[in-house]
C-alpha cells in the first residue's frame, strides 16, 4: 500500500507534470484509480464488510438514560442528591464528586424485538428495529461544550484543524459513482464548526464533503448544480470546449494540466446529467413515501434526508450524513432545561430513521452499507443545576450501528447503574472511528497522510476497533 | 467510605497475620502473608488487567512497566507509578479509582470494586512485590538527528558567501549563472525568453494579481521601467500581502461560533502598508512577534508596532474549550507552529509531546518556546473565553481625553450606586399586583415555569406579578428551583430582569443562573433588599439569544439563608427603556399602610431626574468608549515564567520546568543575550528571529519569495527545512541571494528585482519532451512553469471587466458595524479580494472552489486542484453569470463599434490579448447562432463573455 500512498501524495502536492497526469487520469478513469474497482471487496487494507456509511448525526447530543440505556435506578432513587463526577465541573475547576438531583426518565421503557433490547417510548419505531443493531452503550469521547465534540465527533481533535472522516475514508478508498461527490454532508449546520465538520483540512480540497442544503432551511440543493443555460445545455458546453480546443492547440506544447481542465468539464457535464436527478424524489412510491414519514408534517422534512441518503448510497456516494440539528450554538437535542422537548426531535426522526433501515434492509443494501446513529456525546442521568434539564456527558452514552459487518441484535459495553459514565468496554469515539474505517476495509493505523513533517491519522496515536461489535468477531 | 474501607483493608491483613505468627517470627510472617497476597490475588491481577500495555515485552505504554518493582517505582513519563509514603496519592490507585477523566486505567473497563480492593490492601500495606529484578531495557530506536550532530543537516549550517560561477556571457546575472552550473551538469537546456507581451502578463500576475489592464497593454516600456513601475504601485502591496496573509492565516472571524474580529483588518492593512514601503524584513519580523514591547516617540510607529502582533493573536481558536489550561497551552501550540513554519520553516509543534521524531528539536526547547509566549495574556477567561484586545495608541490629548472618559464613567457609576439605594430607601408608593399583559418584552410568570420541589403559592406581599409569586418555605434547601423558559425569544440582546417580593425574611443570596447564546450566568440575589427598579424588578444582566439556541433563567434555593422567592422573570429587549406606567396599569390598588417616608416627594423627584440624567450621560460616554480604536493582540503577563515540560503534551502532567529561550539547533547569536526572569521573552526572540546570524529566518524568507515568483521554491518544502523537507536544488544559489538579501537591508523589492529581472523568471514555459524528462518537476529552472490564475486573481479581473472594481485608497475595514457573527455573510462587490472580508465561515464566492488559502493553517503553497467542480462553478455560479451579464451589457452598448472590434475588446480585457483568426471566428459563429434564434443582444455578448471566461486562457496563463 505504500506504492498507493505515495501516488496518492503525489497528486496532493499538486504541481508539475507528474501530478498533472494522475490527475487527468484519475479524471478520465475515475473509479478505476480512486474506487472501489480497484480494491474491490478486497479492501484497502483487508476486506472490506461495508462499502458505504451512513452517519445519521443528532447533533446536541441525546439523552441515553432517556432513549436505549435503561436504568431502574434513576426511577428509583428520583430526587436524591448524589454526588456525580460531571465533566463540566472537572474540566472548569478540577473538583469531582459534587452532589446533584438524580432526575428518573419522564419516559417508559419497554423490550423490543427478538433481543429484548430495552427503548423507550421516545423511539417506538427505531425500537422495532432493534435486531438489526449493535447497541453501544459505553461511548466516551472528548470534549465538554459543542463546538469541540462535535469538532472531535467529525475530525477526532478538539482544538486542531483536521480532516473530516468522511474526507479520510474519501482519500483511503475513493469514490464508487465519479460522477458524483463521494462523501455528502445533508443540511448540515453551519454552527459549532460548521464546514470543517466536513471539511478535507490539510488533505487535498477533492476529498472535501459537498454540503446539500442547509441546515433549518432552504431546498436539497447542491452549489452550481443546475441547467447550463443557453441554446441547450450540450450544445453551449460544445461551443466552450470548441474554444478551448482552439486554445490547447495554439499553446503548441500544451502542459497536461490543461488537458485535464478541458476533461473537468465532461466530468462536470456527466455530474450535472447525475446529479438533478438524485434530488428528483417524483419517481418513488407513494409507500416509500411513507415510509419516511413524508406523508406528516413532524417527520416530512428529515424523512425527505434520509430518502435523498439512500438514493445517494444506491448511486455509489460513499459516505453520507445526514444532519438532525440547527444553526444555534445549542442545536436540536441539547435540553438543558425541559427535557420534554425531546420528544419533539424524537418525532421528527423516529420513523424516517426507521423507514429507512427498512428501506434498506428490503433493496438489500443493508448488506454492504453501515448505518451509524448518535450524537456528539450523552446527557447527564441528573437534573442540571437542579432544574429541569439534563447538562452535557461526554463521559457515557449511547450510538449504534447497524448493517454492513456488524454484529445485529447485541449489546455492547456498559454504563454505571445512573447511566453515566461508561465502565464496561468502554468505547472512546477514536474506537468507534477505528472501528468504522476497519468495517471499510481500511486500517486506522495504515492510513495516514504526510503533513507539517509528520504523518497524521484520523485516530491520532489512538484508537483500537471494537472487535466486539464486528459480525466476523 | 473511604475510611471504612481502609479499616477493612487492616482488617484482612490482621487476620492474615493471626493465622501466621503461630510458627514463625512477626516479620517473616509479615512477609509470607504479603507474598502470598501478592501471588494469589495482586501477580494475576496485573496479568489480567495491566500488562498488557504496561510490560516490557508488549509496548510500555506511556513509558510505564508494571512487570517489576523497578518498573513501577521509576514510573513512566508522569513519574512513579506508586507513592509509598502517601499510597493514597499513587498514580496507579489515581487511574484505577477511575475518578479523573484524565487518567482512568484500564482504559478499556473498569475494575470492579473487588479487583479495586486488591490494589486498595497491597498499596496500603507497602505495595510488596517480589519481582525485584529490573525487567530488561527496552532499546529505544531513534531515527533523530541529534543536537551535536544537527550541522550535519544544511539549514542549521550558517549561510555561506559562495562564488558566483564563471559563465560564457558577461552580462549574466549571478542567478543565471547559478542555475546555469546545476543545469550544465544535469544536461538540461534552458529555453528561451519569452515575448515581450507573455512578460508583461506574468509580471502584472506576479506582482499585482491582476490581469493587466488595456491602458498597460498600450504602454511602451522596456521590461526594467515595466518592473519599477509595477513594483512601486500600490497594488503590489496588495498582492504580495495577501501571500503573507496565507502564512499568517489571516481570517477575521473563528469558526466555532462565528465571532467577528472587528479589528483584524489593521492588521491587513499593516502589511499591505509595509510590502509597499519595503520595511525591511528584520523589522517586519519583529514587530509581528513583539511589536507592542518595541519602544518608539512616534505615534505612528507605535500603533503599527502594536498592529502587527495580531499575527500572534489569529488563531483560529476553540475559545469554547472548558478546560482553560488545555485552552492556554493549545494556544500557545499554534502560535509557535505558526512562528515555527513562516519565519523558521521548522514543525516545531512535533515536539510537544516527545522530541522531535526526526529533527533536533528536543520537547524542552518546545517548552522553552512556549514559556516565551506563554507570559503574555491572550484571551480573558470565560464560559466562552474572549481574545484581547488593547487600544490603539493615540496623541497624548486624545489618550486623555480617554482616559477622563474612564474616570468619569467610573464616577458617574458609583454615583448612580448611592441614587438607587436612596431611591429604594423610599418605599413605594402604591404596591401593586402587575398584569402580564401589560409589561413589555417577553415575560415568563411563575405559573407558566417548571417548578421542581415544593413551591408555595402567596400573595401576602405586593407587588407582584400575575397571579401570585412563589417561595420555598425557607425549606429543602437545594432540592428546588424553578426554571422559566420563554417559548419563542426572537434572536438579540436583553435585559433580563427578575421579580419578587421583598422582605426581612428572604434569602440574602438567592442563586439564580441565566443561560444565554454566550453560556451560563450566575447572579446572586439579595432578596431581602427591594428590587431595584421601580421597587418590583431586579436588573439580573443583558444577555444575548439566538434562534434555538438556549434561552432560560433558573432560581434555585441551594444554600440559601431564608425564604427564597420566586415570581417573574422578564427579557427586555436592549435599548427599549422600561416605563414607570407599569405600576401605573396597576388593576388592584394596594391597601398595606404606607411607611413613613423619609425623603420628602420633591427631594425623591430631584434624586430621580439627576438619576435619569447620569444615566444617559453613562450611555453616551459608553458610546464613546466603544468607538476607541481598538488592536486584535496580546497583554504581556505582569510576571513572565518559565513553564514545566508538559508529559506528553498534557497540560494535567508536568515535568521539569525549563528556562525560556530559543532552538537549542541554532548556535546563539552574538547579540542576543538569556531572557531575564524578569523580561516578557518576546523581544529577545524576535532579535533572535531576526538577526542576520540565524541560518533559517532569512533563507527561509528568501526562499518563500523566490516561490511566490518562480511557482516554486529552491526547497519545494517551503514551510519545512527540517530533515523531513525537502533539499535544497541549489544551496549555492539560495545562499549566495540570501547574504545578498541581508546586505540589502533585508529588502524584499529588491529581492524582487532581483528575480524578476533574471532570465531564469523570464524563460518560455515551451519546452521539448526530452527536457520535460530530465526535470520533470523543473526542479534546475530551466524553463517557466505556466501560472494559474488564483481565486483572488480571477474574481479581480471579473470585478475589473464588469466595471464594478473600486480599487480605492486606504482602505480600511469591510465590514459592517455592528455584525458579530460571520454565519451566512453575504459579500458584497467592491474592492479588490485582498480586502475581503475574510470570514472563516462565510468565505468569498469560488473560493472554496478554486483552491484558496484555509484560513485555520498557515499556508506557504496553495493545492493546485482540477477538479468537475471549478467547471462546475465556471459555468453555473451565479457570482460569474452576474460578472459576464454585467460585461456583456457593456460591450453590447458599444454601438460605435464592429462586432469584431468589440470581440477584440472582450478578448483584451479577460486574455489581455487579441483574439487569434480561429478565436475571433469562433466568437462570429457564437454570435451567429444567437441572431439566429433571436437572442436579444446584451445576452448574446454576455453569453460570448461567459464562454471566454470559461476557456483555458483565461485560467492559464503561460
Amino acid at each position: 500500500m505504500i506504492h498507493r500512498r505515495s501516488f496518492l501524495q503525489s497528486t496532493a502536492c499538486g504541481f508539475g507534470s507528474v501530478a498533472a497526469a494522475s490527475l487527468l487520469s484519475q479524471l478520465t478513469t475515475g473509479s478505476r484509480v480512486m474506487g472501489s474497482d480497484s480494491f474491490g471487496s478486497s479492501g484497502l487494507h483487508h476486506i472490506a464488510k461495508a462499502k458505504r456509511v451512513i452517519f445519521l448525526f443528532m447533533q446536541g447530543g441525546v439523552s441515553q438514560v432517556d432513549s436505549f440505556d435503561y436504568k431502574p435506578l434513576l426511577a428509583s432513587r428520583d430526587g436524591e442528591m448524589v454526588g456525580f463526577d460531571d465533566a463540566r465541573e472537572f474540566a472548569n475547576k478540577g473538583t469531582v464528586g459534587s452532589p446533584h438531583r438524580v432526575m428518573k426518565s419522564p419516559w417508559e421503557f419497554k423490550q423490543f424485538g427478538e433481543s429484548g433490547r430495552w427503548v423507550s417510548e421516545l423511539f417506538p419505531k427505531m425500537g422495532e428495529h432493534v435486531d438489526k443493531m449493535a447497541m453501544i452503550h459505553s461511548m466516551h469521547t472528548d470534549g465538554v461544550a459543542h463546538g469541540p465534540a462535535t469538532l472531535f465527533l467529525h475530525s477526532g481533535s478538539q482544538n486542531f484543524i483536521r480532516p473530516s472522516m468522511g474526507s479520510w475514508i474519501q482519500y483511503g478508498i475513493g469514490t464508487e459513482n465519479e460522477n458524483l461527490p463521494g462523501f455528502v454532508s445533508i443540511s448540515p449546520s453551519i454552527g459549532n464548526g460548521g464546514p470543517r465538520n466536513y471539511g478535507s483540512a490539510f488533505l487535498p480540497a477533492k476529498f472535501q464533503g459537498t454540503p446539500i442544503g442547509k441546515a433549518g432551511r432552504g431546498p436539497l440543493s447542491i452549489d452550481h448544480l443546475k441547467p447550463i443555460s443557453g441554446i441547450s445545455n450540450r450544445s453551449r458546453l460544445d461551443q466552450i470546449q470548441a474554444l478551448n480546443q482552439i486554445q490547447l492547440e495554439q499553446r503548441l506544447n500544451g502542459e497536461t494540466e490543461l488537458d485535464a481542465a478541458i476533461e473537468s468539464y465532461e466530468m462536470a457535464w456527466k455530474m450535472q446529467s447525475t446529479a438533478p436527478e438524485l434530488l428528483d424524489f417524483s419517481k418513488e412510491s407513494e409507500e416509500t413515501s411513507r415510509l419516511y414519514g413524508l406523508d406528516q408534517k413532524e417527520t416530512e422534512s428529515y424523512g425527505r434526508k434520509c430518502l435523498l441518503a439512500r438514493r445517494l448510497c444506491e448511486s455509489g456516494v460513499r459516505f453520507v450524513q445526514v444532519n438532525y440539528g440547527d444553526n444555534s450554538a445549542n442545536p436540536a437535542w441539547d435540553q438543558h432545561a425541559n427535557l420534554p422537548k425531546h420528544a419533539e426531535h424524537a418525532r421528527a426522526v423516529d420513523q424516517p430513521i426507521a423507514g429507512l433501515l427498512t428501506d434498506l434492509a428490503q433493496r438489500g443494501l443493508l448488506e454492504d452499507t453501515l448505518v451509524w446513529w448518535g450524537g456528539e456525546f450523552g446527557r447527564a442521568p441528573y437534573a442540571e443545576k437542579n432544574g429541569t434539564g439534563r447538562d452535557h456527558n461526554p463521559g457515557g452514552f449511547t450510538m449504534w450501528l447497524a448493517g454492513g459487518g456488524v454484529r445485529p441484535g447485541i449489546a455492547y459495553g456498559r454504563t454505571d447503574d445512573f447511566g453515566h459514565l461508561a465502565i464496561e468496554n468502554k468505547v472512546h469515539m477514536h474506537d468507534m472511528h477505528a472501528t468504522i474505517l476497519h468495517l471499510l476495509g481500511i486500517d486506522h493505523e495504515k492510513l495516514t497522510f504526510k503533513h507539517a513533517g509528520r504523518d497524521f491519522r484520523l485516530t491520532d496515536v489512538h484508537g483500537h476497533v471494537v472487535r466486539g461489535v464486528l459480525s466476523e468477531a | 467510605m473511604r475510611g471504612n474501607q481502609s479499616k477493612r483493608s487492616c482488617g484482612l491483613l490482621a487476620v492474615f497475620l493471626l493465622v501466621a505468627c503461630g510458627r514463625q517470627t512477626y516479620a517473616q510472617a509479615l512477609v509470607d502473608e504479603r507474598s502470598d497476597f501478592f501471588e494469589k490475588r495482586v501477580r494475576p491481577l496485573l496479568v489480567a488487567r495491566c500488562l498488557e500495555c504496561h510490560a516490557t515485552d508488549t509496548e510500555a505504554s506511556g513509558g510505564l512497566v508494571l512487570d517489576s518493582k523497578a518498573g513501577w517505582s521509576k514510573g513512566g513519563d508522569s513519574g512513579a507509578a506508586v507513592e509509598l509514603k502517601d499510597w493514597q496519592k499513587s498514580l496507579l490507585w489515581t487511574a484505577v479509582d477511575y475518578r479523573n477523566p484524565k487518567l482512568q486505567m484500564p482504559p478499556d473497563t473498569r475494575l470492579s470494586e473487588q479487583e479495586k480492593e486488591v490494589f486498595r490492601i497491597w498499596l496500603s500495606t507497602g505495595a510488596y512485590d517480589p519481582r525485584e529484578q529490573p525487567a530488561v531495557k527496552p532499546t529505544k530506536k531513534s531515527s533523530a538527528l541529534s543536537l551535536e550532530d544537527s550541522q550535519s543537516h544544511w539549514a542549521y549550517r550558517p549561510v555561506t558567501d559562495r562564488l558566483i560561477p564563471s559563465t560564457v556571457l558577461e552580462q549574466t546575472k549571478a542567478i543565471d549563472a547559478f542555475l546555469a552550473k546545476s543545469q550544465r551538469a544535469s544536461e538540461a537546456h534552458a529555453t528561451e525568453i519569452a515575448s515581450t507581451g507573455v512578460l508583461s502578463q506574468r509580471l502584472s500576475i506576479d506582482l499585482h494579481g491582476m490581469r493587466q489592464s488595456s491602458e498597460e497593454l498600450n504602454t511602451r516600456l522596456d521590461y526594467e521601467e515595466r518592473v519599477d513601475a509595477l513594483i512601486s504601485s500600490p497594488r503590489f502591496g496588495e498582492r504580495f500581502a495577501r501571500h503573507w496573509m496565507d502564512a499568517v492565516r489571516f481570517s477575521e472571524s473563528i469558526t466555532l461560533r462565528g465571532f467577528v474580529l472587528p479589528d483584524a483588518w489593521r492588521y491587513r492593512k499593516y502589511l499591505i502598508d509595509s510590502f509597499n514601503q519595503d520595511k525591511p524584513v528584520t523589522e517586519f519580523i519583529r514587530e509581528q512577534i513583539a511589536g507592542d514591547l518595541i519602544q518608539s516617540d512616534s505615534i505612528e510607529k507605535r500603533q503599527s508596532q502594536l498592529v502587527a502582533t495580531t499575527a500572534l493573536a489569529l488563531g483560529d481558536t476553540n475559545l469554547e474549550e472548558q478546560d482553560k489550561k488545555q485552552l492556554e497551552m493549545d494556544y500557545v501550540d499554534e502560535q509557535l507552529e505558526l512562528i515555527g513554519k513562516v519565519f523558521l520553516a521548522q514543525t516545531i509543534g512535533c515536539a510537544r509531546c516527545h522530541d522531535h521524531k526526526f529533527d533536533p528539536i528536543p520537547t524542552r526547547d518546545y517548552y522553552a518556546m512556549a514559556g516565551i509566549m506563554k507570559s503574555s495574556v491572550a484571551m480573558e477567561h470565560s464560559n466562552v473565553s474572549k481574545w484581547v484586545s488593547v487600544p490603539l495608541p493615540m496623541d497624548r490629548n486624545t489618550e486623555s481625553e480617554y482616559e477622563a472618559k474612564i474616570a468619569r464613567q467610573a464616577m458617574v457609576k458609583k454615583r448612580l450606586d448611592v441614587l438607587k439605594k436612596k431611591i429604594q430607601s423610599v418605599p413605594d408608593a402604591s404596591p401593586t399586583v402587575v398584569r402580564v399583559e401589560d409589561l413589555q418584552g417577553v415575560v415568563v410568570d411563575d405559573t407558566s415555569a417548571k417548578k421542581t420541589g415544593v413551591w408555595k403559592d402567596s400573595t401576602s406581599i405586593k407587588s407582584y406579578v400575575g397571579m401570585n409569586y412563589l417561595h420555598d418555605e425557607n425549606d429543602g434547601k437545594g432540592l428546588k428551583s424553578v426554571t422559566y423558559e420563554p417559548t419563542d425569544i426572537k434572536p438579540g440582546v436583553y435585559r433580563v430582569r427578575l421579580s419578587y417580593t421583598h422582605g426581612a425574611s428572604r434569602a440574602t443570596a438567592v442563586v439564580v443562573r441565566i443561560f444565554s447564546a454566550d453560556g451560563e450566568d450566575v447572579v446572586r440575589v439579595n432578596q431581602v433588599e427591594k428590587p431595584s427598579d421601580d421597587g418590583l424588578w431586579q436588573t439580573l444582566g443583558s444577555y444575548r439569544f439566538e434562534q434555538g439556541g438556549q434561552a432560560f433563567v433558573i432560581i434555585s434555593n441551594e444554600k440559601s439563608d431564608g425564604h427564597v422567592v420566586a415570581d417573574a422573570i422578564q427579557f427586555l429587549p436592549e435599548n427599549s427603556v422600561p416605563t414607570a406606567s407599569q405600576s401605573e396599569k396597576s388593576t388592584d390598588k394596594s391597601d398595606l399602610k404606607q411607611e413613613t417616608q423619609e425623603i420628602d416627594h420633591g427631594t425623591l423627584e430631584l434624586l430621580r431626574k439627576e438619576s435619569a440624567s447620569l444615566e444617559s450621560e453613562l450611555k453616551s460616554l459608553q458610546n464613546m468608549l466603544d468607538a476607541r480604536p481598538m488592536v486584535l493582540s496580546l497583554r504581556a503577563a505582569e510576571t513572565p515564567s518559565d513553564i514545566s515540560i508538559h508529559v506528553r503534551g498534557s497540560v494535567h502532567q508536568l515535568g521539569a520546568t525549563v528556562p525560556r529561550g530559543f532552538l537549542s539547533c541554532i548556535p546563539s547569536t552574538a547579540s542576543t543575550p538569556p531572557i531575564d526572569a524578569t523580561s516578557n521573552g518576546r523581544l529577545e526572540l524576535a532579535d533572535w528571529l531576526a538577526n542576520d546570524r540565524n541560518p533559517l529566518t532569512a533563507r527561509v524568507y528568501v526562499n518563500r519569495v523566490w516561490s511566490w515568483l518562480m511557482g516554486d521554491g529552491i526547497v519545494r518544502t517551503v514551510d519545512n527545512f527540517g530533515t523531513t523537507g525537502e533539499q535544497p536544488s541549489n544551496l549555492e544559489l539560495l545562499d549566495w541571494l540570501t547574504l545578498r538579501f541581508i546586505e540589502h537591508g533585508w529588502s524584499t523589492k529588491w529581492l524582487v528585482r532581483e528575480i524578476v529581472c533574471s532570465d531564469a523568471y523570464k524563460r518560455s514555459s515551451k519546452c521539448s519532451e526530452h527536457a520535460r524528462e530530465i526535470d520533470p518537476d523543473n526542479r534546475l529552472f530551466a524553463r517557466s512553469s505556466i501560472r494559474r490564475l488564483d481565486v483572488e486573481t480571477i474574481r479581480d479581473t471579473l470585478l475589473n471587466a464588469s466595471g464594478e472594481l473600486d480599487l480605492g485608497v486606504e482602505i480600511e475595514s469591510t465590514i459592517p458595524s455592528k455584525l458579530k457573527e460571520d454565519y451566512d455573510f453575504q459579500h458584497s462587490v467592491r474592492y479588490r479580494s485582498v480586502y475581503g472580508p475574510w470570514f472563516r465561515n462565510a468565505l468569498p464566492e469560488l473560493y472554496s472552489e478554486f483552491d484558496g488559502a484555509n484560513p485555520s493553517f498557515s499556508i506557504s503553497k496553495r493545492n493546485r486542484s482540477t477538479i468537475a467542480q471549478q467547471a462546475l462553478a465556471l459555468l453555473n455560479s451565479d457570482w460569474i453569470a452576474q460578472r459576464a451579464s454585467r460585461f456583456g451589457e457593456l460591450i453590447s452598448k458599444q454601438s460605435s463599434f464592429t462586432d469584431d472590434q468589440k470581440i477584440a475588446n472582450c478578448f483584451q480585457t479577460l486574455l489581455s490579448r487579441l483574439p487569434s483568426d480561429r478565436e475571433a471566428a469562433w466568437a462570429n459563429e457564437q454570435l451567429r447562432q444567437s441572431r439566429q434564434i433571436e437572442i436579444p443582444a446584451e445576452e448574446a455578448w454576455s453569453s460570448l463573455v461567459h464562454s471566454i471566461i470559461a476557456s483555458i486562457d483565461f485560467r492559464y496563463v503561460e
